[in-house]
């Protein structure tokens, strides 16, 4: 008897299965009005949603807005103080790193693929909301012809766009991913440029009122080209280093490097001192290049094991003595990374080869820190009257840039120490995360602008934004100590194991087989510890920087001369909002891409 | 084993501090031209024999403290450049020194933050409507030059509640707006109190915000120091926010004295005088009806211009500055009423009347002879 005899043979089994019903009307009754309190809440959460926006828009919309307070003060938003003859060199900042983002997004081949269907929902989604804000907005306008026709449009618009996605979502086959993602990102932002030549945008009147002018050529003409010279570098980029691992290392190299160059060298333009330079700073960085570079072949000899820590220790006294006798600071610098490196000699120690190397490294560190204290002794040329080249935008995001560079790798080092079995680091780690994490921001900020100067010895002085850097970064450390730590203590006690079993040491377990697991698996917790970080830099607004919040919020109400301003707070309060969650939320898209990469969550 | 890897560990660490003190190195004020040279004393309260005149003069540029947000007395300009009343002083007293009255750098300041600027050498003087207290003047260990503007807390209310002739006694029961961390909200607590009124108090982060309640109608007065009043009131008026009569400024007679100046370390003679005098030759000038525009022609009729204005100009050399240094300020920033016209007639504030007015006008604005 076989399994046949039971089962029943019928028409409607050979039929491929009913598909569910679909469309708005079924969509809503499942998702909206199930039941008797959905439909409650529904209702409810519906209006107040409505009437959020309906007051918004209105808001945004109305009569007597002063958005001519933003337009007008555009420039100082992004940058301050930073004088417009010399605005070339922050395009050519903005240059530099798009070209460089670009060859990175090629050769790790970060563009992935997304489906017919799922840029059709976003296109649809976007479409509906840009026609329900145009709706609303409509609505609110006397239908005077010029706004009528604005909003008007912006309802048409969203509509075809809505019925471009739904189209678009048709078809089994919209859903095999084929439409590369970075150009639907290079499309979708090719709207707002094209949009700068287009629109017109509220701009003051001398003597009172505003009118609609077109955005200022020397506005939308760099953003042109600049969008344009990322597209171009994309292309060339993936066509000629796209996805080849031997360009990773060079293009880290480049990104290390060009916070420095940027900051240093083109943002601020220092006028080098060359009578300086050949009178002091060439015979110093010559004399330690070379005369160090022998002893570290010395000292890297594996035979001569104690001889790096004698020289090093030596050193370190030296260095400690020229703190008693007046020297160029230079001096002091490269002694001390002389001292280091002696001491460190015996871990790098190895054949001809690698003593070769050692020595070659410090050469080269030598020249570089030479370099970079020359550069920071120059005088800028940038002569601006609020005493810093940095401010606005470009204040908040070096800020953040270094906080983070200069936070990650001592979080890191932190965590190791505060897991370490070695009780003197972790007592160490341990107090310094405690301090550090106690005591809020703004005070560690008040610290470094307050009392740090009597603590410095004389004549050494530190400028503000460095301060605010070190606060920052200092106080982010502690923080992601905390985060790494999590990630460490999430892994296997089989790991440890069976590096232990490979025969690892200490530092290769932890290089090769712990931290990457724990970095990994912490890296929404350090996203949010980065946008933290990002967000908190307006803090420094209580030391007297001029960061972005600062200019939206206390410096654009207090204007009264030669357009008046005066207390004119919410305009600017919602365009610095809007400009933090773009950020923002760009920050974090961009690591749920990561995430997704590294295929976190899925095992 | 243990112990090389217990020096590789401080290796690690070390290098970790190099990194750090390498940097911090580096961030030495870049116009030094040796980093061992730094200008700044750490504390000039005991300064080693050279007086800020003489940093000011090395360096080549003046470093004023400002607030950098304050409506007509320092505000940044969409450019970045910063203008206004306090700011024209630093102007003045960079013309002075230096002959420049553009070889200046102004440096933003908070409240809180300002006189531990001025103490650690990070800026020469402080122009920063900061007002002149017995407590400010000797223990926190600044000196005062003379008020260059004479202001006083006032309230602002609506005409339907309140009236010009309003006192302290007639707030009782208001909910009163201001912000936070001054000297403002101490005065109409104390003053209230001495007058038998209760009022509800609520305080914001800055100015402009307090303002914001007010005109939503969240509170009933807003107060701060009379200057801002009638500064915000002037703006609403032109943008026809409001009418003329529909916010009244009270009391007459302002509840505190706040007297505004240049601030500098104390125990600095020198540079003192120079501060002082800068100050005085405006007012001088302005005794006088000397401008920015008539000034050559007046210096040939009036023997006290010749002498302030350059001549021999003995009196200002022997002071440490050149012959010219006043005819500098006056040239390049003008009198104190050319000063004050620019900066504060805008929004609303005038001389006549005010405790500003010239001292032969029934105001404060007084300076003694030069000669």
């Amino acid at each position: 008897m076989s399994d046949d005899t039971f089962v029943v043979h019928t028409e409607e089994a050979e039929l491929p299965p009913e598909p569910p019903p679909h469309g708005p009307m079924v969509w809503a009754r499942t998702n909206l009005f199930s039941s008797v309190t959905n439909t409650i809440l529904s209702v409810v959460f519906g209006g107040i949603t409505l009437l959020f926006f309906w007051n918004m828009v209105g808001f945004i919309i109305g009569e007597d807005r002063r958005w001519d307070a933003v337009t007008a003060n555009m420039r100082l938003l992004m940058v301050q103080a930073y004088p417009q003859e010399q605005s070339v060199r922050i395009w050519l900042s903005l240059a530099i790193i798009l070209v460089l983002a670009m060859a990175t997004l090629a050769v790790w081949g970060a563009g992935t693929r997304l489906s017919r269907y799922a840029v059709g929902t976003t296109l649809m989604t976007a479409g509906a909301f840009l026609s329900f804000l145009s709706l609303i907005a409509t609505l609110h306008l006397v239908l005077d012809s010029r706004t009528a026709v604005w909003g008007l449009g912006g309802l048409v618009v969203g509509l075809v766009l809505a019925g471009v996605g739904y189209q678009m979502r048709q078809g089994e086959e919209s859903k095999v991913p084929q439409i590369p993602s970075l150009m639907v990102t290079a499309v979708a932002l090719a709207v707002p440029i094209a949009a700068f030549w287009v629109i017109q945008v509220p701009t003051p009147i001398l003597g009172g009122g505003q009118e609609l002018a077109p955005v200022a050529l020397s506005t939308k003409l760099p953003l042109t080209i600049l969008y344009l010279i990322a597209v171009v570098s994309y292309l060339v980029a993936d066509r000629t280093i796209g996805e080849q691992e031997r360009f990773r290392g060079p293009l880290v190299a480049l990104w290390v490097l060009s916070f420095p160059v940027i900051v240093m060298v083109i943002l601020r333009d220092p006028i080098i001192p060359y009578d300086l330079v050949t009178s002091t700073y060439l015979p110093i960085g010559a004399a330690f290049a070379i005369v160090g570079a022998v002893v570290m072949w010395f000292v890297a000899d594996p035979t001569k094991k104690e001889a790096g820590l004698g020289v090093g220790a030596l050193i370190f006294v030296l260095f400690l003595l020229s703190w008693a006798i007046s020297v160029v600071m230079v001096v002091r610098i490269l002694l001390l990374m002389g001292a280091l490196f002696a001491l460190s000699a015996p871990t790098f120690a190895g054949e001809q080869r690698a003593r070769l190397r050692y020595a070659g490294v410090w050469f080269v560190s030598v020249v570089l820190v030479t370099y970079f204290v020359v550069l920071v002794v120059a005088e800028s040329s940038i002569r601006s009257e609020s005493g810093s080249f940095l401010g606005g935008l470009m204040l908040t995001f070096p800020l953040a840039i270094a906080g983070m560079a200069l936070s990650f790798p001592l979080g890191v080092l932190l965590a190791l120490g505060r897991t370490s079995t070695m009780p003197i680091f972790r007592l160490l780690s341990t107090a310094y995360i405690e301090v550090v994490r106690g005591v809020p921001l703004i005070t560690w900020l008040l610290v470094a602008f307050v009392l740090l100067p009597f603590f410095l010895p004389p004549g050494v002085g530190i400028q503000g934004v460095v301060r605010a850097i070190f606060a920052v970064a200092f106080f982010s450390a502690a923080y992601l100590a905390e985060n790494i730590r999590g990630g460490l203590q999430s892994i296997g006690k089989g790991q440890y194991e069976a590096a232990k079993a490979l025969g690892m040491t200490t530092v290769q377990m932890t290089v090769f087989i712990t931290l990457p697991q724990a970095l990994r698996a912490v890296i929404p917790a350090l996203v949010g510890q980065v946008i933290a970080l990002f967000k908190d830099t307006s803090l420094v607004t209580i030391v007297g920087l001029f960061d972005f919040l600062h200019i939206a919020r206390a410096v654009i109400p207090n204007q009264s001369q030669p357009f008046n301003f005066i207390g004119v707070l919410r305009e600017p309060l919602l365009f610095a909002a809007l400009v933090y969650w773009i950020i923002t939320f760009s920050m974090s898209r961009a690591s749920l891409r990561l995430e997704r990469k590294l295929g976190l969550g899925e095992r | 084993m243990k112990f090389q890897r217990f020096a590789a560990m401080l290796a690690v660490l070390a290098l970790i501090a190099a990194a750090c003190g390498g940097t911090a190195d580096d961030t030495t004020p870049p116009d030094d031209s040796s980093v061992t040279t730094t200008a700044a004393p750490v504390d000039a309260g005991q300064t080693d024999g050279e007086s800020t005149l003489d940093v000011v003069k090395n360096r080549g540029t003046l470093r004023c403290g400002v607030s950098g947000s304050a409506v007509a007395f320092s505000e940044t300009q969409p450019d970045g450049s910063v203008t206004g009343f306090d700011a024209d002083f630093c102007r003045a007293l960079a013309a002075a020194v230096l002959g420049d009255a553009n070889a200046i750098e102004f440096r933003a300041l908070t409240a809180q933050e300002r006189f531990d600027a001025l103490s650690s050498g990070e800026i020469d003087v402080l122009m920063r409507n900061t007002t002149w207290t017995q407590s400010r003047d000797t223990e926190v260990g600044m000196d005062f030059a003379p008020t260059t503007y004479y202001d006083g807390q006032q309230l602002m209310g609506r005409s339907e509640q309140f009236s010009a002739s309003s006192t302290l006694a007639d707030v009782d029961g208001a909910i009163l707006c201001t912000n936070a961390g001054t000297t403002t909200e101490k005065n109409i607590t104390e003053g209230a109190q001495v007058a038998g009124a209760t009022i509800q108090l609520e305080t914001v982060e800055t100015f402009p915000e307090a303002m914001e309640k007010f005109k939503a109608g969240t509170c009933d007065l807003v107060t701060t120091d009379g200057s801002g009043l009638v500064g915000n009131k002037a703006t609403a008026v032109r943008d026809g926010e409001i009418t003329e009569d529909e916010w009244v400024i009270f009391p007459t007679a302002p509840i505190s004295k706040e007297p505004l100046g240049p601030v500098y370390r104390q125990n600095d003679s020198t540079w003192a005088d120079v501060v002082n005098w800068t100050v005085y030759a405006t007012i001088i000038a302005d005794e006088k009806g000397i401008t920015q525009a008539n000034v050559e022609e007046m210096m040939e009729v009036d023997p006290e211009a010749a002498r302030l204005f350059g001549g021999e100009g003995e009196l200002q050399t022997a002071m440490g500055l050149d012959a010219e240094a006043f005819l500098n300020v006056i040239k390049q920033v003008g009198s104190y009423t050319d000063i004050y016209n620019r900066n504060l007639n805008p929004v609303g504030l005038f001389r006549e009347g005010s405790f500003n007015a010239p001292f032969n006008q029934g105001g404060l604005i007084y300076a003694p002879p030069a000669r």
